[in-house]
């Protein structure tokens, strides 16, 4: 739930800036360098950080790990639609006097949308294991709510007693993640029929 | 109307090679130096010189999809490089642009139906009724029949896609359609039905051309008139069969003499120009064809050649064909002998010999 | 089967119902469908046809460069000096290669390797075929270069490929192929990325080469302008078959096939008049996925009849060293 709102967040805010910044020459500049910035700090650090400033929350949870990972999905929508915008078929749309803002939705748009689609899917699989281990520094979701990082940090206690208590959430943290790479991949092998011939 | 429909005065295009916050002076590639010609309505004007010339770079700059670094591009007497957007827009309707490649100049994932009308759609709403009917007659405007509208690009052969993009560009009923190497990607055969094409809907609909090729062939078969490339500029401006018939500038004459003639009979192998085209970021001095031209003087490698107008209505740069000051009376005439003479090499003659005996 | 002329002492290469199939994940392309022509000592031979036909695919047959993975001959037999090129070994292939026949391709920046200097490469393939040492390989390799008339050879073979120009690529290329005086070289559209006044050098300079060596040439293009100029005798592909063969005068003077009819036709020509229709040939190319039956040039055939679409004509003489693979040819050359 808070990876897959995370991914949906961190994929938006990336493709907005990634294409203004693939338009605007000046905003590129500046943007890209402060994406770079972000990049250098490790996601959980930025996460606990952030909360520390705001106290805990779903909502606060959500964007504290959508922000570390959309420069990622910034410099990948800002590389395609460089490439794409040298087309000639964006160049010929120009020509039949279509105005910017239609030329990016309909022509550019729809090609970024598969690779976005893959990086969503790793997005989200990272945003999921972030947000257990927020969980289980005690940063993450408040603990009256239940999520596998809180099971698991509540769970470390009992390790000896009940040691089913933290590997079953854990093996399902696991899967899950697995399973959401697994989609990504799948996605890929979809929109890109290079891929698909090779396999 | 009055004057001509398109008029291009001292067009000049300088890329700069990488951005120069760290150098005083950053290093253009001059693409387009001072480039000068009109078109009338209804005339087809051929542009034809080697690659990196700046031909492309031409279309581009006439279509304002490059600002360029000088000069004036005017339609009807209006300059399109001084329009703000919203007139730009407007005006883009009197002119449209078929690309040289017909596989990524169509968007993979439109319909050729889709892709046709976007044009139109861009300055007025359709209803679906409307668009379809539209999608039929543009398609049949160029020879293809309307179920093709529901087919992608890709599953259409290259002549196929060349058509779309012709279509393309009559959606808006332009006065005047740019061809970039329209036909240079396509097979002969193919080729021909484009040509034929193209000369049609100008005889239907009274359309200019600014036909941009590297094929002298190609050209001598559509153009009226033929501006010569080299390096930037243009070197000699003609009347189509006056060019053919007496190249005047050396470079004219070169390409002529390099460019194969589909007959064995006359096969001759020219002795070609030497060298090679100079870059484009740093040219030669003075005239930029000066190191590969048999001609040079000394003025040459100094001056710059103007465009001098000749007796017969053509202009030619060139220190030595075309003297400035009294070449207006000058009859262009070419020399005594020819600059790359026509020499029949020994298999040639033997192959000659082995069939007339 | 197709017909063979006599296999006389003068014949280098003699290929013989060459088939060559491409694989894909559900179709099978028949690029090549039975193919035989021979190359003579010393002459050139042109190989012209549309995108597609199979041009390239029958000098890679020939030299066993396909891709292995894809790529099948399946059928037929390249020989040269008596050899079945087909069944030899790889080493006894590589020894082939190179040193006795050689191939330039199409974009030399692909060819050349942009890692090692020009010099380096010519005078590598030098050692490989004689074992010369590595002084006398590099200065051989220099020579190769004043072959091919590049200026200022002793300081070019230590350029690297991308620190010339495409036109000086396309030279060294030339040298290297020519390094060990192969008997036969198969340029594969040698000038076609190239502009027309460099395209008049290279070629002026192939012949030249070819008149002081006697190397045989097997000339592919899609120009037929450069086959006018450059080829004593020319074949003339469609659909992955031999439609036409003949000596370059003949096949321009008289084609027998209406598709190399409709193609000499379609090339604009200042000799007729302007601004008249050019004469085009509808239709497209047939797909080499699916087999043919019949003519393969049938569907787009303005001679065509009901023999042409059920039964595949095979390569008949119809005048001396000239033959076509068209049921009607006679009416076609009367026309
Ligand atoms: N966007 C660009 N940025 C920098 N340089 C460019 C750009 N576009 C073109 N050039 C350069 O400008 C020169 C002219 O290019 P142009 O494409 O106009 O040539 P052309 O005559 O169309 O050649 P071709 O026949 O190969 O298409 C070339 O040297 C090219 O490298
Ligand atoms: N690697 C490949 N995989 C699959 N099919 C191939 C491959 N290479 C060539 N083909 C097919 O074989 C046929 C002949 O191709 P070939 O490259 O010989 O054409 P060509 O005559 O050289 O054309 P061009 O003038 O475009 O070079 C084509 O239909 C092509 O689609
Ligand atoms: S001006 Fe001089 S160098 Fe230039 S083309 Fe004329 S003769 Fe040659
Ligand atoms: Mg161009
Ligand atoms: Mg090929």
């Amino acid at each position: 739930m808070v990876g897959l709102m995370s991914a949906a967040f961190a994929a938006l805010g990336g493709l907005l800036i990634g294409i203004i910044a693939g338009y605007n020459r000046p905003f590129d500049n500046i943007v890209m360098r402060v994406m770079d910035g972000l990049m250098s700090i490790p996601t959980i650090l930025l996460a606990i950080a952030l909360i520390s400033l705001t106290g805990p929350g779903i909502g606060i949870l959500i964007v504290a790990i959508a922000i570390p990972e959309t420069p990622a999905v910034a410099r990948l929508v800002r590389s395609v639609v460089l490439g794409v915008r040298e087309r000639p078929y964006v160049e010929a749309a120009l020509c039949g006097g279509a105005r910017l803002p239609k030329v990016i939705w309909r022509h550019i748009l729809p090609s970024t949308i598969p690779p976005l689609m893959v990086q969503s899917a790793t997005v989200c699989a990272s945003a999921i294991l972030t947000e257990a281990g927020l969980s289980f520094l005690g940063v993450g979701v408040p603990p009256e709510i239940p999520s596998w990082g809180n099971m698991i940090a509540s769970s470390r206690l009992y390790l000896a007693i009940a040691p089913l208590t933290i590997f079953a959430p854990g093996i399902c943290l696991a899967v899950t993640v697995l399973a959401v790479n697994l989609l990504g991949d799948g996605l890929r092998d979809l929109f890109d029929p290079h891929a698909k011939r090779r396999r | 109307m009055s004057g001509p429909l398109l008029k291009v005065e001292n067009l000049t295009k300088h890329y700069p090679l990488g951005s120069g916050i760290f150098k005083k002076t950053i290093p253009v590639i001059r693409a387009v130096e001072d480039v000068s010609f009109s078109v009338e309505a209804g005339e087809t004007l051929c542009i034809v010189g080697e690659s990196g010339c700046g031909k492309s770079t031409v279309a581009r700059l006439l279509m304002r999809l490059v600002e360029p670094t000088g000069g004036r591009v005017l339609i009807d007497g209006t300059d399109i490089a001084g329009l703000k957007k919203d007139a730009l827009h407007a005006w883009r309707r009197r002119m449209q642009m078929v690309f040289q490649d017909p596989y990524s100049s169509l968007n993979p994932r439109l319909t050729a139906g889709q892709i046709i009308t976007e044009p139109v759609e861009n300055f007025e709403r359709l209803g679906r009724r409307q668009r379809q009917a539209l999608a039929a007659d543009l398609l049949r405007n160029v020879g293809m029949s309307p179920e093709m509208m529901h087919r992608l690009p890709s599953e259409l052969s290259g002549g196929q896609r060349q058509r779309v993009g012709i279509a393309r560009a009559l959606a808006l009923r332009p006065s005047l359609i740019i061809a970039d190497e329209a036909v240079s990607a396509l097979d002969v055969s193919v080729q021909a039905q484009i040509l034929n094409l193209l000369l049609d809907l100008q005889q239907q609909m009274g359309i200019s051309f600014v036909f941009i090729s590297h094929d002298l062939g190609v050209v001598e078969y559509i153009g009226r008139r033929v501006a010569v490339m080299y390096l930037g500029r243009i070197v000699e401006l003609a009347q189509c069969e006056a060019l053919f018939a007496k190249p005047v500038h050396p470079y004219t004459e070169a390409l002529i003499a390099a460019a194969p003639v589909p007959d064995p009979t006359r096969a001759r192998l020219a002795t070609p120009v030497e060298g090679e085209v100079p870059s484009p970021i740093n040219p030669p001095t003075g005239c930029a064809f000066h190191p590969r031209c048999p001609l040079a003087v000394e003025r040459c490698r100094i001056d710059v050649p103007p465009l001098v107008p000749m007796a017969d209505g053509r202009v030619v740069a060139c220190h030595v064909r075309a003297p400035a000051g009294d070449a207006r009376h000058l009859a262009p005439v070419t020399g005594d002998h020819p600059l790359y003479p026509v020499a029949m090499s020994d298999t040639l003659s033997i192959r000659a010999s082995r069939v007339h005996r | 089967m197709q017909m063979h002329q006599t296999v006389g002492g003068d014949v280098l290469l003699d290929v013989r119902d060459l088939q060559t199939h491409f694989y894909g994940e559900d179709s099978v392309t028949r690029a090549l469908g039975g193919i035989s022509f021979q190359v003579k000592k010393g002459e050139t031979l042109g190989v012209v046809g549309e995108s597609g036909c199979g041009k390239s695919v029958t000098a890679l047959s020939i030299l066993r460069l396909l891709p292995r993975l894809t790529a099948k001959t399946v059928g037929g037999q390249v020989r040269f000096h008596g050899r079945n090129l087909l069944e030899l070994s790889d080493r006894e292939m590589r020894q082939i290669r190179g040193d006795q026949i050689a191939m330039i391709f199409q974009e030399p920046m692909t060819s050349l390797n942009p890692v090692y200097t020009v010099g380096h490469q010519i005078a590598e393939v030098i050692q490989i075929h004689t074992k010369a040492s590595r002084s006398v390989a590099m200065a051989r390799a220099g020579e190769m270069l004043r072959l091919v008339r590049i200026a200022d050879p002793e300081r070019r073979v230590n350029n690297y490929p991308h620190e010339i120009s495409g036109g000086m690529r396309q030279r060294a290329m030339i040298a290297m192929a020519l390094a060990c005086s192969p008997e036969l070289l198969i340029a594969d559209e040698p000038t076609t990325a190239l502009d027309v006044t460099i395209q008049a050098q290279i070629l002026r300079l192939i012949v030249d080469l070819k008149e002081r060596t006697g190397t045989a040439v097997m000339f592919i293009t899609h120009d037929l302008g450069v086959v006018a100029e450059t080829c004593q005798r020319v074949i003339v592909m469609y659909a992955g078959r031999i439609v036409e063969q003949a000596t370059v005068i003949d096949l321009f003077a008289r084609p027998a096939h209406p598709y190399t009819q409709g193609l000499l036709r379609s090339v604009p020509d200042r000799r007729r008049a302007r601004h008249r229709r050019l004469p085009e040939i509808p239709g497209i190319v047939p797909s080499l996925r699916e087999p043919i039956t019949g003519c393969s040039f049938a569907p787009r055939c303005p001679f065509a009849t009901d023999i042409c679409r059920e039964k595949t004509p095979s390569l008949r003489d119809v005048g001396s060293s000239h033959a076509t693979a068209c049921w009607r040819a006679e009416e076609v050359m009367g026309a």
